[in-house]
């Protein structure tokens, strides 16, 4: 997990598996980081598996960032479908 | 604890979180060895974290050691898996749905992990039987 600011944006590089323990780890990184206003981006593309601890980590960030400001780039499809399932499409860019 | 060999894996372990990742992670290697699809690979892992998490998180009053069983069977075209433990009753099928068409800022935590293994596994089953959960997902393989 590697987190860079960068003219008002956070870019959190990501890899692995994000279970329950692993999702708390980053939850507990983003809340020194974290600010609003500020657009904030996940890359995926190391990310092998998520559970929903990890989506209730993307929604708290949609609800400090705000809706628009929260992208996931690099998204593998079996995540792309448990976001879906998850109905978070429409919180945050997914792609 | 054993581990049969062919298409039954099964496992007895304690109410900790490293016990749970230790054993998800053995599941996983024994399914992916036997030729299990990625997706249902996917979805077993899943089921067995947001399953077992809501037993620790919810299961028992105490901090006492309990045992949780976990047992995975390869069928043609489906692998069932079935979770006991001993902790309060609990049939997720009477959970409550969330609201998965609120905005961010409404959203409630909790639910989403049952919500998920509702809708992408293949038929859930739940029974109480002498003072122990059962639970049992089939997932397409």
């Amino acid at each position: 997990m590697k987190i860079i600011e960068c003219d008002g944006k956070l870019v959190c590089t990501l890899d692995g598996h994000f279970d329950t323990l692993q999702s708390q780890k980053l939850e507990d990184e983003l809340k020194a980081h974290l600010k609003a206003p500020q657009s904030v981006v996940f890359e995926m593309q190391g990310v092998t598996y998520v559970c929903s601890a990890f989506l209730r980590v993307c929604i708290s960030v949609a609800k400090i960032v705000g809706a628009g400001q929260f992208t996931l780039l690099g998204v593998t499809p079996p995540i792309k479908r448990v976001v879906k399932m998850a109905g978070m499409s429409e919180l945050f860019v997914c792609e | 604890m054993s581990t049969e060999p062919g298409t039954i894996f099964e496992r007895r372990f304690h109410n900790r979180h490293d016990d749970l990742s230790r054993v998800t992670a053995e599941a996983m290697r024994f399914i992916e060895a036997r030729g299990v699809g990625d997706e249902a690979v996917y979805l077993a892992n899943l089921t067995i974290e947001e399953m077992v998490t809501n037993i620790l998180k919810y299961g028992y009053d105490d901090t006492a050691v309990h045992e949780i069983r976990l047992r995975l069977e390869i069928h043609p075209g489906t692998l069932r898996l079935v979770l006991e433990d001993d902790g309060h009753e609990f049939d997720p099928l009477k959970a409550p749905e969330p609201d998965i068409n609120q905005p961010a800022e409404q959203r409630v935590p909790g639910g989403l992990g049952i919500h998920l293994i509702r809708k992408l596994s293949e038929q859930i089953d739940y029974e109480r039987c002498g003072g122990r959960n059962r639970l049992t997902v089939r997932i397409r393989c």
